[in-house]
């Protein structure tokens, strides 16, 4: 994982507790400021530019909305998603991130605030008594690799005790758990992570956990009582990729019951053709997110061949159901004919997974 | 009301246009307007004019007593330069450019500025400066339309990156833009252009009716099967729909290969 070199902290957050917790865990000096550092550089960020804003972290109150509807994309299915924000930036350090097309800010950000955050959940739920949110922390920012930090997650844990019918994820490729999981909760915070065969984990997915410690990371938090959930996503094309990731599905199948996974989202990778720049300029050994035979879709993202992710996802569906056909699987951000390719059904004919797509009304803004 | 009147002292004078400065030739694209004298600031630096030729010992110029960057900013509208135009304008003033234009000739920035690329299109060429020589010549024979400059840069990029040879696109057919950029497709997406190809193939040997043509056609991320039917009136129609519904059904035909 990136160290962080540089420090900064805004007035407002300088007596925060994580401002204590950050300095004596990085024994960094910090500079205080109510002016985003850097602020030069903000717009597009060049590839360098991108890579330094991983190791500068500045801590600040956040001042606008924390909870937003994930903006999903043009034509797919959408799941009714929520993202709370808690912070803006990645330490790891993925080569298909696509943070990388999204952030225009030479700085990571964590929000000191998360009191506000609840301020505003809060409001939600009284606005919208019976909606069953599911809320997601790992949108812009992975919802544990600062959580040594932050320690966010405790306090999640113990603010959706309060509230049972919502759902809280925990997004992540890390294997940090054992600092929250001992906090009593309620089963209604889902811990999920971000998988894929070790060999694209070890080539594309830099700084990130093994897929066995992510895996027993998961097991641990299963075995607390947590519901877990996967991610295949994004799933990524390569000679052997079949073989590959039948073996993932067979290494979550062999550790976990279909009982103890909330749900498993499988999707193939796709980024905006904007991103092929910043992609260029910080290209690693591996150029496969680059070179990739991908096309754009009618969501104006590059991706695979419609035909060959079907055969990617039907491939992992029936890997699946060769173990069992209880794994409640969905598409991530596919359309309404890859669902019908790969599952024979939309996904609100589905049990299981057709109440995730049930449309929740909410005024709230999308990200 | 208030009037501005200018009070920078300018006078109209005739000089060796050899005793002149010419180093703030950003290149402009359009002509200065003949009846125009050559103008010039401080230090008989030009601002513009910059498209008179240099040999001439008695040119006619205004010269005005103020710093040459200010006039050259009044004088250009950065809003109204074309893409690379603006930032060679730019670079005058030592403002960090996108773009790193050393390598490519005025001929060929004006080339992709005459249809009028963004710079977020021309950022791949910094990947395609070795093959700036071949690069030039190709895209300028060509005459590519924007679109078609657009998708060609960035699959020359994409194919460097790929590391493919100068030569894998150099030799390719350059009759006309459209087979080029088709020929440039087939390197770059090898596998589904190979895909495409039998998909066709298989389309070419199936029975269609009297009248109707199949083609494959990849439409971004799909390939779709397009019919083309040329029929002469409702029977035929008819028929032509129950030959195709026939086809639709029959499963052993469309799996043959």
């Amino acid at each position: 994982m990136t160290q962080f070199e540089e420090l900064f902290v805004h007035p407002k957050s300088l007596n925060s507790e994580i401002t204590k917790r950050v300095i004596e865990h990085t024994g960094l000096t910090p500079m205080i400021t109510d002016r985003r550092p850097y602020s030069s550089l903000e717009g597009r960020l060049t590839g360098e530019e991108f890579s330094k804003s991983k190791k500068r972290l500045y801590l600040l109150p956040h001042e606008g909305h924390f909870f937003r509807k994930c903006p999903g994309t043009t034509g797919a299915a959408c799941c009714n998603y929520f993202v709370l924000n808690l912070g803006v930036h990645c330490n790891m350090n993925c080569s298909y991130c696509y943070l990388q097309g999204y952030i225009n800010s030479p700085v990571t950000q964590i929000y000191t605030n998360i009191d506000d955050a609840f301020a505003e959940l809060t409001e939600m739920i009284r606005e919208n008594p019976t909606a069953e949110f599911r809320v997601g922390t790992g949108e812009t920012i992975d919802s544990l690799s600062l959580d040594h930090l932050t320690l966010y997650s405790i306090e999640l844990i113990s603010f959706f005790a309060k509230h049972r019918h919502l759902i809280c994820e925990f997004k992540t490729k890390t294997d940090q758990v054992d600092h929250f999981i001992k906090t009593p909760h309620s089963g209604n915070v889902i811990v999920s992570w971000s998988v894929n065969p070790q060999k694209i984990v070890s080539e594309e997915e830099h700084g990130t956990a093994t897929l066995d410690n992510r895996l027993s990371a998961a097991r641990r938090c299963a075995d607390h009582g947590f519901p877990v959930a996967f991610h295949i996503d994004p799933m990524i094309y390569f000679d052997e990729w079949r073989i590959h990731y039948e073996d993932l599905v067979d290494q979550i199948c062999s550790r976990f019951k279909p009982n103890e996974v909330k749900w498993i989202s499988v999707g193939a990778l796709r980024y905006p053709p904007t991103m092929k720049h910043i992609l260029r300029q910080r290209l690693t050994e591996s150029k496969r997110v680059l070179t990739s035979e991908l096309f754009l879709g009618t969501d104006g993202k590059l991706r695979y061949d419609h035909d060959l992710r079907n055969e990617m996802f039907k491939s992992v569906v029936k890997r699946f159901s060769d173990h069992s056909s209880e794994y409640p699987l969905l598409l991530c951000m596919e359309t309404g004919a890859s669902w019908q390719t790969t599952f024979e059904q939309t996904p609100r004919q589905i049990q299981g997974v057709k109440e995730l797509f049930d449309p929740i009304v909410t005024t709230r803004p999308a990200l | 009301m208030t009037h501005h009147v200018t009070t920078t002292p300018m006078k109209v004078l005739i000089k060796n246009a050899q005793d002149l400065d010419w180093a703030l030739n950003f290149h402009p694209r359009r002509p200065w307007p003949k009846p125009l004298p050559i103008v010039v600031g401080r230090n008989d630096l030009v601002v513009a004019g910059f498209d008179r030729p240099r040999d001439q010992v008695a040119v006619s110029i205004l010269q005005i007593d103020e710093e040459p960057m200010a006039l050259l900013n009044q004088l250009y509208d950065t809003n109204e330069l074309a893409p690379l135009e603006r930032l060679r304008f730019m670079k005058l003033s030592g403002a960090p450019i996108e773009l790193n234009l050393e390598p490519w000739s005025l001929e060929f920035q004006n080339y992709l500025d005459n249809r009028n690329l963004g710079l977020r299109v021309l950022q791949p060429l910094d990947h395609l400066i070795d093959w700036k020589e071949s690069l030039e010549n190709t895209l300028m024979k060509l005459r590519l339309s924007a679109s078609q400059c657009r998708e060609a840069i960035d699959i020359l990029a994409d194919l460097k990156f790929l590391g493919r040879d100068r030569t894998s696109w150099q030799d390719l057919n350059t009759e006309n833009p459209e087979s080029w950029i088709r020929s440039l497709r087939q390197l770059r997406f090898p596998k589904t252009a190979n895909q495409d190809q039998q998909r066709q193939q298989k389309l070419d040997s199936l029975p269609w009716p009297r009248g109707v043509q199949a083609k494959w056609d990849r439409q971004g991320d799909q390939g779709v099967l397009v019919l083309q039917s040329r029929i002469g009136g409702p029977d035929e129609l008819k028929k032509a729909l129950s030959r195709l519904q026939d086809m639709s059904l029959d499963k052993e035909m469309w799996e043959k290969q």
